[in-house]
C-alpha cells in the first residue's frame, strides 16, 4: 500500500517488484488526483490495461473523468514520441499542460506513465535529464508526478540513478510478492490479494494467511474477523480454493474469514470447492466493469465506449 | 438403496433383449423412479413402443435419452461416464427418486481388444459409485472373446432372466485398464500453439488457453471455467507426472481443444471420476475439470500420460 503523498513531496519514485505492485501504486496515485480535483494523465505503453483493471478493482469509476477530460489516457504512440522528442522542448510542454489543466478548472496536474521506450532512444538514454527537468517543473507549478521504474523493464543501474535523483519513495512492505501474487496489509485484520494463486505460490500464500489467521484467533487484531479483499485476485486454482475453505473450516467458532469483492469466477470456484458448507466463511461478490485501453481512449474521444 | 447397483444382463437375441429391457424399465417406472437410456436407435424404438403400450405416452416422454454419438474425438467411455454421473447427480439433488440407467452393447464401438468396454464400464463404476443408481448393462450372449472377458470382470452383479440379481466376479474397476488402456483419440493435425511448461509457467498455459477461448468467442464466465479445467490438468501433469509437460492447442470450428502430455504415469488410469472426499483436497482438481469440459479423455502409453480436453462453444 502506498503511503499518502505528503504535500511537500510531489515528485515521487516507485520501483515496483511486480506488475501487481505497479498497478497498485499507479492506481492509488491516479485515484488520489481524481478525488483532489486535479487533472490526471497516464502515459500508456502497454500497461494501461493493467492500471484500468486495477482502478476497477479498487472501485474507482473512470468513465466520468474520461468523458469530462479530467482523466487523460495518453496513447502509446504519443508516449513514445514524447520520449524521443528533443529534451529542450520538455519544459515548455509541461508548463503548457499545467496551464491547460488550470485553465479547464482543475486544481493542478498529476501524471504517471510507462516510460521504458526512453531506454531505446536513438542517441542514448536521457531519462535522468528528463527527470531533472521534471523536478524543476514540479517545484514551479501545481504538478505531481509518480515515476515508475520497475525491475521488470529497467536495468538495475538506471534504477540506482533514478533512486538518487528522487527525494522520496513510498514505502512498500508487502506481506508477500512473488510477481504472480501480491499480498498487502490494508488494516489491522485486513489484507488484499492481487494477482493469481496456483501451484507455484500456493504454499507461501497458505503460510502468510495462516500467520494472519493465527493473530486473529489469538485476539491480537480484528475482533474475530479476518477480511481479505480479493477484488484483484484474477485466478485461484482448485487446491488454492480448497485451502481457503479449509482455513475457514479450522477456525474456532467465534472467528470469521470474510472474502470480499470477489470476482464472480473466483466465487464460483470457491462454491464448487465447498464454500457453501463452511459456516465461518463469508463470501461477498462484486461485479466489476473494467475498461480496456481502446474503450477508455474511445470515451476520451467523445464516444460511448463498449 | 444408497449406492450403485451395476448389473450385467445377457440377452439371447433382439426379442429377448426387448423383453428384458422393457421389464426392467417398467419395474423402475412402477417404483416411482426415473429412467435414462443409452441404446441403439432400433432398441430405443422397441422400448418406447412397449412402454407406450403399458403406461401411455407420458411415460415415454419421461424417458431421458442420453447422447450416444462419440463426437469428433472418437469414443471416450470416461467422458460418457462423467456426463452420465453429472446428470444423475443433478436428478438426485432435485429429489427425483431412484434412477435407473439402461445401456446396451453396440458392435460399432468394438475394437479388437475390447478397450472401449473396459474403459466405459470401469468409468461408470467409479463415477456412479456413491449415487443411488441401478445400472443395467445389456450385452448379447455371444461377444468377441476380449470383450466377453472385460464384461465378465466389470460387473459386480448379474441380472437373471427373472429380474433377480446374483453376484458376479468383479475386479477393481481401475484394473480393467491394466492390459487394455483407454484408446488414443482421433488425430487432430498440427496444433495452432504448442509449448513445454513447468510449475513456474502455469500462468502461460492459462494465458494461451484464455486467448484461444476469447478468440473463439466463448463468453467470459465459460472461458474462466474452461481455463480452470485446463490449469488443473496442467498442474497435475507437472505435479504428479514429470517435471515438465507439453501443452498443445487447436481451435477447430467453434471449439477449443487442448492436449497436455507428460512423461509420468498416473497411479489412477481414470483420474477425476470418483466423487472426491469432501474432507480432502486430493483428487478434486481433476474431478472439477471433468465437470467443466465437454470432453476430458485420459490415456497412457509408453511415453507417459496424455489428456485431451474439448470445450464446445
Amino acid at each position: 500500500m502506498t503511503a499518502p503523498v505528503e504535500e511537500a513531496v510531489r515528485h515521487v519514485l516507485t520501483v515496483p517488484v511486480s506488475d501487481e505492485q505497479l498497478a497498485e501504486d499507479v492506481a492509488v496515485f491516479l485515484a488520489e488526483g481524481l478525488v483532489a480535483g486535479e487533472r490526471v494523465a497516464y502515459f500508456d505503453d502497454d500497461t494501461a490495461d493493467l492500471v484500468l483493471s486495477r482502478l476497477a478493482d479498487d472501485g474507482v469509476d473512470v468513465t466520468g473523468p474520461l468523458r469530462s477530460g479530467q482523466f487523460q489516457l495518453v496513447p502509446q504512440e504519443f508516449t513514445r514520441a514524447a520520449l524521443h522528442a528533443p529534451i529542450d522542448e520538455l519544459a515548455g510542454l509541461m508548463e503548457q499542460n499545467v496551464g491547460d489543466a488550470l485553465g479547464a478548472g482543475w486544481s493542478g496536474l498529476r501524471f504517471s506513465g510507462q516510460m521504458d521506450h526512453g531506454l531505446r532512444r536513438p542517441g542514448g538514454v536521457v531519462l535522468d535529464e528528463y527527470d531533472r527537468l521534471l523536478d524543476e517543473a514540479v517545484r514551479a507549478h501545481p504538478l505531481r508526478a509518480l515515476c515508475v521504474y520497475d525491475h521488470l523493464r529497467y536495468p538495475d543501474d538506471l534504477i540506482a540513478t533514478m533512486r538518487a535523483l528522487h527525494p522520496a519513495e513510498p514505502p512498500a512492505a508487502p506481506l508477500h510478492d512473488d510477481s504472480l501474487l501480491r499480498i498487502t496489509t490494508t488494516g489491522p485484520a485486513r489484507v488484499r490479494l492481487a494477482g493469481e494463486i496456483d501451484h507455484a505460490n500456493r504454499p507461501q500464500v497458505r503460510r502468510v494467511l495462516a500467520r494472519l489467521i493465527d493473530k486473529v484467533v489469538r485476539g491480537e487484531v480484528g475482533e474475530g474477523t479476518l477480511t481479505a479483499d480479493l477484488s484483484a485476485l484474477r485466478f485461484v486454482d482448485v487446491a488454492g480454493a480448497v485451502s481457503l475453505v479449509h482455513a475457514a473450516d479450522e477456525l474456532p467458532v467465534s472467528v470469521l474469514l470474510r472474502l470480499e469483492n470477489l470476482r464472480p469466477g473466483v466465487a464460483r470456484l470457491l462454491e464448487r470447492c465447498g464454500a457453501g458448507f463452511a459456516p465461518q466463511l463469508e463470501l461477498v461478490v462484486r461485479e466489476r466493469h473494467p475498461l480496456c485501453t481502446a474503450d477508455a481512449l474511445g470515451l476520451a474521444a467523445g464516444g460511448q465506449g463498449a | 438403496m444408497s449406492g450403485l447397483v451395476h448389473a450385467l444382463c445377457r440377452a439371447r437375441d433382439d426379442e429377448d433383449l426387448a423383453g428384458r429391457l422393457s421389464a426392467a424399465v417398467l419395474d423402475a417406472l412402477a417404483a416411482g423412479g426415473t429412467v435414462a437410456t443409452l441404446l441403439r436407435p432400433v432398441t430405443e424404438v422397441a422400448l418406447r413402443g412397449r412402454v407406450a403400450g403399458a403406461l401411455g405416452a407420458d411415460a415415454v416422454a419421461g424417458l431421458l435419452r442420453l447422447r450416444r454419438d462419440s463426437g469428433p474425438d472418437g469414443p471416450s467411455g470416461q467422458t460418457v461416464a462423467g456426463l452420465l454421473a453429472r446428470d444423475v447427480r443433478e436428478r438426485v439433488r432435485r429429489g427425483d427418486g431412484p434412477v435407473t440407467v439402461v445401456v446396451e452393447y453396440s458392435a460399432d464401438l468394438d475394437d479388437p481388444r475390447g478397450a472401449y468396454w473396459g474403459e466405459v464400464e470401469a468409468a461408470v463404476a467409479l463415477a456412479l459409485a456413491d449415487l443411488p443408481v441401478h445400472l443395467h448393462c445389456f450385452f448379447p450372449d455371444r461377444l468377441p472373446a476380449p470383450v466377453a472377458e472385460v464384461v465378465r470382470r466389470a460387473h459386480p452383479w448379474v441380472r437373471d432372466a427373472d429380474g433377480s440379481l446374483s453376484p458376479g466376479e468383479p475386479a477393481d474397476p481401475r484394473r480393467l485398464l491394466d492390459d487394455v488402456p483407454a484408446a488414443v483419440p482421433a488425430e487432430l493435425g498440427a496444433p495452432a500453439v504448442a509449448f513445454r511448461f513447468d510449475a513456474a509457467r502455469l500462468r502461460e498455459v492459462r494465458r494461451a488457453v484464455g486467448e484461444a477461448l476469447r478468440g473463439q468467442g466463448f463468453p467470459g464466465s465459460r472461458a474462466e471455467d474452461v481455463t480452470v479445467a485446463v490449469n488443473e490438468v496442467a498442474t497435475n501433469a507437472v505435479h504428479h507426472g514429470s517435471r515438465t509437460a507439453e501443452l498443445m492447442l487447436w481451435t477447430p470450428e467453434h471449439d477449443v481443444v487442448c492436449e497436455i502430455h507428460d512423461g509420468g504415469r498416473l497411479a489412477d488410469p481414470l483420474p477425476g471420476l470418483a466423487t472426491p472426499d469432501p474432507g480432502r483436497a486430493h483428487g478434486r482438481g481433476m474431478w472439477i475439470a471433468r465437470q467443466l469440459c465437454d470432453l476430458l479423455h485420459v490415456w497412457r502409453d509408453d511415453t507417459g500420460t496424455h489428456v485431451r480436453i474439448r470445450a464446445a462453444a
